[in-house]
């Protein structure tokens, strides 16, 4: 089957987690339609979109929660859900709501966990208790909802996966918490050759940890490339129109755009000098400026062209 | 053996509250007629509908209900063990205090006590269970689970029994096996929703 991978990264580096024309419905809806998705050995993805956009669906079928009406998903070179016992030991996951047992105390739950995985290490299970803060005596139902997301992802790590899931672990937490969590998950995840694949609504902490980044919207992949190249390719212009016939024709790559009285906002994917000078060969132009863009920009941007071609 | 044991002492503890409804209805009789065990075991057998619904009840719908099961579906361990471990422990405790109290009865010479009766009762006993266990897959509520095997499986039998008792050729303990029958296949639903439930539920 030919893989339609939109990301541009390296193809020579042995995929991690690999979907191929991956589809799932619920009833009518369809809410991951024909995804191709390749992440690498040891690299971080942030999967971004809007809520309701199948991030969850595609993450709940990578980890073997729900069966894929189409396609085929490999998690460590093993098949999906055919083989899920296979792979359940090679993945850590944190799902967007914590799931442990409430009636568990913490460290009941650690006890609980280490049962299953061979691989259970305890020093780390000490190490990440003192990074994480967790109090080993509390039930698992009176901690935040903070504590709770760490204790989450302290079981993921403990028994050292190959890859770890996250699914929006940090929606819900406030900015302190959530620091402290990205903190303690950098600090675990370094040195240790993990991939990890994460969802989140927090761009800024996506930008901050992922070296790729996928756009979902309604099911649908729209892209997926290296946070550097994506951030280097998409430049927002800002042209200040030196008279009131408004704005001409627009190169191609324009993502979105926007004219208020003289002044207009475009966004070009694709960025190149000779999209400049298009724009200023057509356009009766007083002052233009190219501007970097962050990755809620860029994000913000693509869905608002996404909606304008849709017509919404 | 270390997964299972610690499937065991979830479940163990997932079931507290119906293994509190097995104790008082298998003790309590016994407790309040002290002097005689055959009619506190009379009263143990009926009783025991209870604890058979209460236990197939608490099988699957609280772990869905507080999305605990997630928690388990994404460890290495089978659905398999997963099931093994919750029959174990619901039934292995009902078997148990089923069996002395049958033990007792028997001792008893009680005149109400028959191969036939104890056949009958333990096919409803099971039937109850089974079904309880299998609403436990399908509701949300271990409660709802159990009381609705329980006046379901007891109005079936009503039902059974009139029909059984007008028409007066037809020997009263035909319908038992139809009962057990209807118990072991209703585990077995259970089991399968519960297994498939994964593929089935509707997107978070």
């Amino acid at each position: 089957m030919k893989s339609d991978d939109k990301s541009g990264l390296d193809p020579t580096m042995s995929p991690m987690i690999q979907m191929e024309h991956v589809t799932r419905r619920f009833g009518r809806m369809t809410a991951v339609n024909d995804l191709s998705l390749s992440i690498p050995r040891g690299s971080a993805f942030g999967f971004i979109g809007l809520n309701g956009a199948g991030k969850t669906t595609a993450i709940r079928m990578m980890v073997g929660l729900l069966a894929p009406h189409a396609g085929q998903i490999r998690v460590g070179g093993i098949r999906v859900p055919q083989e899920r016992d296979a792979m359940k030991s090679l993945v850590g996951y944190v799902p967007d709501r914590p799931n442990v047992y409430g009636w568990m105390r913490v460290i009941e739950a650690i006890d609980f966990a280490k049962a299953f995985y061979p691989t259970w290490s305890d020093a780390r299970v000490t190490e990440l208790l003192r990074l994480f803060d967790l109090d080993p005596a509390k039930r698992v139902k009176h901690l935040s909802k903070g504590m709770a997301a760490k204790l989450s992802l302290l079981l993921a790590l403990a028994h050292d996966p190959q890859v770890l899931i996250l699914d929006e672990p940090m929606s819900g937490l406030d900015p302190l918490v959530r620091d402290e969590f990205l903190e303690g998950l950098i600090e675990a995840l370094a040195q240790r050759g993990q991939t990890l694949f994460f969802s989140s609504h927090t761009l800024a902490d996506v930008q901050r940890l992922a070296d790729s980044v996928g756009l979902l919207h309604e099911g649908r992949l729209l892209f997926h490339k290296p946070v550097d190249e994506l951030l280097s390719q998409t430049k927002r212009v800002r042209i200040v129109l030196n008279d009131s016939i408004g704005p001409g024709p627009v190169p191609p790559g324009v993502m979105w755009q926007q004219v208020t009285g003289r002044e207009w906002l475009i966004t070009l994917g694709d960025f190149s000098q000779s999209q400049i000078e298009f724009l200023k060969a057509k356009n009766q132009i007083t002052n233009l400026d190219v501007m970097d863009m962050s990755l809620e920009d860029v994000f913000k941007d693509c869905l608002r062209g996404m909606r304008a071609k849709e017509g919404v | 053996m270390k997964k299972f044991l610690a499937l065991l002492r979830k479940d163990w503890r997932l079931n507290r509250a119906a293994m509190i409804t097995l104790l008082i209805t298998a003790l309590g009789p016994y407790v309040l007629l002290p002097g005689d065990p055959s009619q506190a075991a009379v009263y143990v057998s009926i009783l025991n509908f209870v604890p058979a619904a209460a236990l197939g009840g608490a099988a699957f719908a609280r772990e869905r209900r507080e999305h605990w099961d997630d928690f388990l579906a994404v460890m290495p361990v089978s659905q398999l063990q997963i099931i093994s471990s919750k029959l174990l422990v619901a039934l292995g405790p009902l078997a148990l205090t089923t069996t002395l109290n049958i033990a007792v009865l028997m001792s008893g010479h009680s005149n109400t006590t028959s191969i036939e009766g104890l056949s009958s009762y333990l096919c409803l006993l099971l039937a109850i269970f089974g079904l309880a266990w299998l609403l436990s897959a399908l509701l949300p509520s271990p409660a709802i689970a159990a009381v609705t095997s329980l006046l379901v499986v007891v109005a079936a039998a009503m039902i059974d029994s009139a029909i059984v008792d007008a028409a007066h050729h037809v020997n009263p303990n035909i319908t038992a096996p139809m009962w057990a029958g209807a118990g072991v296949l209703a585990v077995f639903a259970g089991c399968i929703c519960h297994a498939r439930r994964l593929s089935l539920e509707l997107p978070l």
